[in-house]
């Protein structure tokens, strides 16, 4: 099966080092987790067990933010990954419900069409028409299994669902229990179930999230990359992944073209040099990692298949300011803002200069 | 001669510390109690007793004769030291401060600067600068250089940081604070630290020698003083920073220690309490005391509980929020709490730490939120404590030092007002120039400057109606919060000024008094505080605005031995991005707005012309075409950038009467070409007169237009010409006369009687108002 299937699903990606840490793990866990909290942040952020068995990172960055996620379901709190497009919310989100359920398929994606019914429950017609209403009519949506069998349910995209429907969410939570009137009966969450939901926070606008839903949550801003290596690594590793998988003709980029995207997504998105000695001005784009990752492919693709095959500046200049600029006027500004007080002024980027320049 | 001492090693400014300090001197109820700190300022201890004297305060003690030198030793309500002190009072046990006396400190940071001085004899400018973060080289310092570890001399990297490292810590601060602060109970706490300290003492490392000099002097006399006291008292309780104690308690002989304490040098100093607040006791401020959050260790120091520590703090911080209308319900506080205690438990500790406490308000409280966390980190964490002394201790050095200027530079404050004219290349005037300057930014206006006639911009002249006023002192004793010092103060002031400004061009004000006050260390600060809002403003408009205030300073600074090329840089830079983005900003302004970046361009045409450089005024040029040539800009705006265009020659006679003919064409709207035809002749009808073609083209535009858009026209176009100088309609007037007669020529078609006709032309000219050239 594995070989067939084109992602895997965490628990199984990884299960040998699931194993290997429940292997190890002798400290206290709290009802239906698989493994202890502190097992659960090994898992996320990697190390080297007593045993020599290497665990490796799946979130490369700050330790305390996976163990105040982790803490967070600890207390039966919901919690919620906030975070810019592109900051490994669902990928964390995955792998806590992999780690702590030992289960991350129990999902509700969120999108504009989401009905109740996904987030409660359905029913079975041709069986309600045929003997009416019964548990064996019921289909439980994944928040219900998830409730039953003390495991965590994930909810994608919070802030996409409408309003009406986030609001089913709040008994949920608060009451830890799902009602079905029909037969009179309710299910009760029983201990390990909790929620974790994934929202955009630049999408605040389409449904924001009522104070009521919103108090229920402890939420968790996964930033973007902190320093400058951590990200030039996260792209460069992402970008020879993908390029296997597509099958690029052009070589896998040099470290330097890289590090100089990364470099100018980081110089704008916090709105000042990497030196420190200036500021500048941010353009509305969100300049993820993960969009940085996509310049640098566009730009593979680009010299594998009209250029010399080696990645240089010219082929990413269109990709790299079609990624800066999302608002033709204002970003415009800002963007030649920068070029002529920013990369000008850098001896070593006169090609870069040249390229932008010439498709500015 | 006793044998009962003992050592108490605190951490400055440590709460938990306190506690078990207390605890300790309740056990061992000295009859002495020894302090560091300056030895000779124990007179001013009578004054703790003052209801008046309420912490954080400090001990200041400054040079008589050279009053920048100086040093401060903080007292918070969480200070060992400061709770030593209260204890002994109580118990009615005399107290010494143990420590070298303040001028034997003031001595040494005298000989720090200098040596900082000599290193860097080439540069001084940018030693200065980078010094101004650094406690040795500015000249109001803490007086322990080193307070921002918890241990004295601060070898390269923080010894606590190993032990941290040991202990699987991030940093010492928060291993140190886990530790020993934050744990409620301190039985052996001293005995424990003694012995980190004796262990960390072997393998430190000093590379500054200077500081290892001045440690062992420090310590000889700490030494000394211990023996001399043992001659008078039975129980001794030495209360030092935890790094001295091996020194102290080890081995040591009398004499070795006194060949170390012969002749050192020592300036005249003078000591005083003053308050202090927690601000200064931070970090973040020059005078740093080093610890992070003041706020924090007075909570620690109040609530002594584990549990209602956090729910205490909690507590605080959602009553802050309320405050500052931000929601933050019972609820919130008690999730947080949970996840406060589950985060302390998961990493392993006994209760939750400022850390966790931080992150589950965050978490919990402000949905991931970092905004008012801030706040929470400003009100809480720092927290605004200013404290208070008695009145009657010494005046603040702030008033003295104005006293020794006026007398220095012979300028006595007198009530009735008096003019001084300042001659500015007399090297005396140009001090006066300073200090008045300087009393101005700290809003004393002691002088006021008269700004015309011999005073103007670009003379060797400064006018000064000088009035002295009582109040002054009580500002003077106000603005002493910024330093002790004018300089110092002003600087300090400045700054503070240049952070809370609205608006840019009030920074680049506050840049032009800055220099004129003479004060290097705010100038870099205030240029440095435009450049990065320069960088932020959206609006370019707002950034041309602040460039006639530099243009000025760049011309005439040299008058008063200003220094241009920092201005020029700051001209430039700001010019760039402005014109990058300026013709976008003027698109579709209404009529005021309009007008507002009319001023705003003329103002910055005249200062890059100030300015003088090619490729400056190359840059700005180019910003000015790209306004005129927009289709859909205001065309007031392009008219004028047209007109400059012309004028500056980079537009051609036949190049602008295209233009001319292309705006006042008929398929434009009436009203925006007579908008553009506003911009274009800019109050001034040298143009009209001297230009033929241009001439016609407006003649034939006004002839050809429609009734109703003529009707429509004329006000603007009236306006417009009222604008000019009376001579100048007067040629006009007698030009419209010579092409009329032509086309008066021309248009003659019926036959009839001319010098009839002309005979009438008198009482018409008087009729129509003419003969005086208007028309």
């Amino acid at each position: 099966m594995s070989t067939t299937v084109l992602r895997q699903h965490a628990e199984e990606q990884f299960a040998e080092e699931l194993d290997a840490l429940k292997k190890v793990d002798d400290r206290q866990r709290p009802t239906h987790w698989q493994l202890s909290p502190w097992a659960v942040v090994t898992y996320l952020i990697g190390g080297r067990l007593d045993n020599g068995f290497e665990v490796s990172a799946k979130y490369i960055g700050n330790r305390r933010l996976m163990e105040i996620a982790v803490a967070t379901l600890a207390t039966d709190r919901a919690l919620l990954l906030f975070g810019v497009p592109g900051t490994a919310k669902s990928w964390v989100s995955e792998h806590l419900a992999a780690a702590i359920s030992g289960d991350s398929t129990l999902l509700v994606q969120g999108t504009a069409g989401t009905s109740e019914e996904q987030i409660r429950y359905g029913w079975n017609y041709a069986e309600l028409l045929a003997n009416g209403p019964s548990e064996k009519a019921l289909v439980a949506s994944p928040m219900m299994r998830a409730m039953r069998d003390g495991k965590l349910a994930r909810v994608e995209e919070l802030t996409r669902i409408p309003a009406d429907v986030q609001d089913s969410l709040i008994t949920v939570l608060s009451e830890k229990t799902l009602p079905i009137p029909e037969l009179g009966a309710e299910v009760q969450a029983t201990r390990g179930f909790s929620v974790i939901a994934t929202a955009n926070n630049r999408d605040k606008g389409v449904n924001e999230l009522s104070s009521a839903l919103k108090r229920r949550f402890n939420t968790v801003i996964l930033p973007v990359p902190a320093s400058q290596e951590e990200e030039v690594s996260i792209v460069a590793k992402r970008v020879a992944e993908l390029g296997r998988a597509l099958e690029l003709p052009s070589e896998p980029p040099a470290l330097k073209e890289i590090s100089r995207v990364v470099h100018i997504f980081r110089e704008l998105r916090n709105g000042q040099t990497e030196d420190g000695k200036a500021k500048l001005k941010s353009p509305s784009a969100t300049l993820s990692t993960a969009e940085a990752i996509s310049v640098i492919n566009n730009g593979m693709a680009l010299a594998g298949h009209f250029g010399d095959g080696v990645l240089r500046a010219a082929d990413l200049a269109s990709s790299l300011i079609g990624a800066v600029i999302k608002d033709p006027v204002q970003d415009q500004v800002v963007w030649n803002e920068y070029l002529e007080t920013v990369v000008k002024e850098r001896a070593e980027w006169k090609d870069l200069y040249r390229a932008l320049r010439e498709h500015a | 001669m006793s044998d009962d001492i003992s050592y108490f090693g605190i951490r400055h400014h440590g709460p938990g510390c306190a506690r078990s300090l207390l605890k300790a001197l309740e056990a061992q109820r000295p009859d002495c109690v020894l302090i560091e700190g300056p030895a000779g300022c124990e007179a001013l201890l009578a004054h703790l007793a003052d209801a008046q004297m309420q912490p954080p305060v400090a001990l200041l003690s400054h040079s008589v004769d050279e009053p920048q030198w100086a040093v401060f030793h903080p007292f918070a309500v969480f200070s060992p030291e400061w709770q030593a002190l209260r204890w002994a009072l109580q118990a009615k046990v005399p107290v010494r401060f143990i420590d070298v006396s303040p001028g034997v400190s003031l001595a040494w940071q005298r000989q720090a600067r200098q040596a900082a001085a000599d290193q860097a004899p080439a540069a001084p400018e940018s030693t200065a600068v980078e010094a101004s973060n650094d406690d040795a080289a500015i000249p109001c310092t803490e007086a322990e250089p080193s307070a921002a570890a918890p241990t004295k001399p601060q070898p390269p990297h923080d010894p606590l940081d190993w032990l941290a490292m040991a202990a699987g810590y991030d940093d010492g601060e928060s291993w140190w604070n886990q530790m020993v602060e934050e744990r409620c109970d301190g039985s052996d706490l001293f005995a424990a630290i003694a012995q980190a300290m004796t262990e960390l003492r072997e393998n430190a490392h000093f590379t500054n020698h200077l500081d290892a000099r001045h440690e062992a002097i420090r310590e000889a006399h700490m030494r000394c003083m211990v023996r001399e006291t043992r001659q008078q008292y039975q129980r001794i309780a030495v209360v030092c920073g935890a790094w001295h104690v091996p020194a102290l308690a080890g081995k040591s002989t009398a004499s070795a220690d006194q060949r170390l304490l012969k002749g050192l040098e020592k300036l005249k100093a003078q000591t005083t309490w003053v308050p202090w607040t927690y601000r200064h006791l931070s970090l973040r401020s020059g005078y740093g005391a080093g610890i992070a959050s003041p706020g924090w260790y007075e909570h620690l120091w109040h609530s002594s509980d584990g549990r209602a520590r956090s729910v205490g703090w909690f507590a605080r911080v959602a009553h802050l929020l309320r405050e500052h209308e931000l929601d933050c319900s019972s609820a919130h506080l008690i999730e947080a709490t949970r996840l406060a205690d589950t985060l302390a438990s998961l990493r392993g500790r006994p209760a939750p730490g400022l850390d966790e406490l931080n992150e589950a308000t965050r978490c919990v409280i402000c949905n991931g939120d970092d905004m008012p966390m801030r706040l929470v980190a400003a009100q809480l964490m720092l927290g605004n404590a200013l404290g208070t002394v008695p009145a009657d201790v010494p005046s603040v050095p702030l008033q003295r030092d104005l006293q020794a200027q006026q007398k220095r530079l012979r300028m006595k404050p007198e009530a009735l007002s008096r003019r001084l004219d300042l001659d500015l290349r007399n090297d005396t005037d140009l001090q006066r120039s300073h200090l008045l300057h300087r009393l101005g930014l700290l809003d004393i206006g002691w002088g006021r400057l008269a700004t015309l006639g011999r005073s103007a911009r670009g003379t060797f002249h400064e006018l000064w109606d000088l009035a002295w006023e009582p109040r002054f002192e009580v500002d003077l004793i106000v603005a002493s919060r910024f330093g002790h010092t004018l300089e110092l103060a002003a600087s300090t002031c400045a700054v503070e000024h240049a952070h809370d400004a609205a608006k840019l061009a009030d920074v680049a004000a506050l840049v032009d008094r800055v220099l004129l006050a003479n004060l290097p260390h705010a100038i870099v600060a205030v240029a440095q505080e435009l450049e990065e809002r320069a960088a932020t403003d959206g609006d370019p408009l707002s950034l041309l605005s602040a460039l006639p205030a530099l243009a000025n300073i760049y011309r005439y600074g040299n008058v008063r031995q200003t220094d241009g090329t920092l201005v020029a840089h700051l001209f430039d830079s700001i010019l760039l991005r402005a014109g990058i983005g300026v013709a976008v900003a003027v698109n579709g302004l209404n009529g005021e707005a309009a007008e507002r970046a009319r001023e705003t361009l003329l103002a910055v045409d005249r200062a890059v012309g100030l300015r003088q450089g090619d490729e400056q005024t190359a840059a700005w040029r180019h910003s000015l075409r790209i306004i005129a040539m927009a289709e859909n800009g205001t065309p007031l705006l392009r008219g004028l950038c047209t007109r400059l265009l012309l004028d500056a020659t980079i537009l051609s006679g036949e190049e602008a009467s295209r233009l001319l003919g292309l705006n006042l064409s008929q398929g434009r709207d009436a009203l925006e070409a007579a908008q553009w035809l506003d911009g274009f002749l800019n109050r001034n009808a040298t143009v009209l007169l001297h230009d033929d073609a241009l001439w016609s083209l407006i003649d034939h535009w006004l002839s050809t237009l429609h009734d109703e858009h003529f009707m429509r026209v004329v006000p603007l176009v009236r306006r417009t010409f009222a604008q000019f100088e009376a001579a100048d309609r007067r040629d006009l007037g007698e030009r419209v006369k010579r092409h009329g007669d032509v086309s008066a020529e021309a248009a003659v078609t019926t036959p009839w009687n001319e010098s009839r006709a002309a005979r009438a032309l008198p009482m018409l000219r008087e009729l129509l108002g003419m003969n005086d050239g208007q028309c």
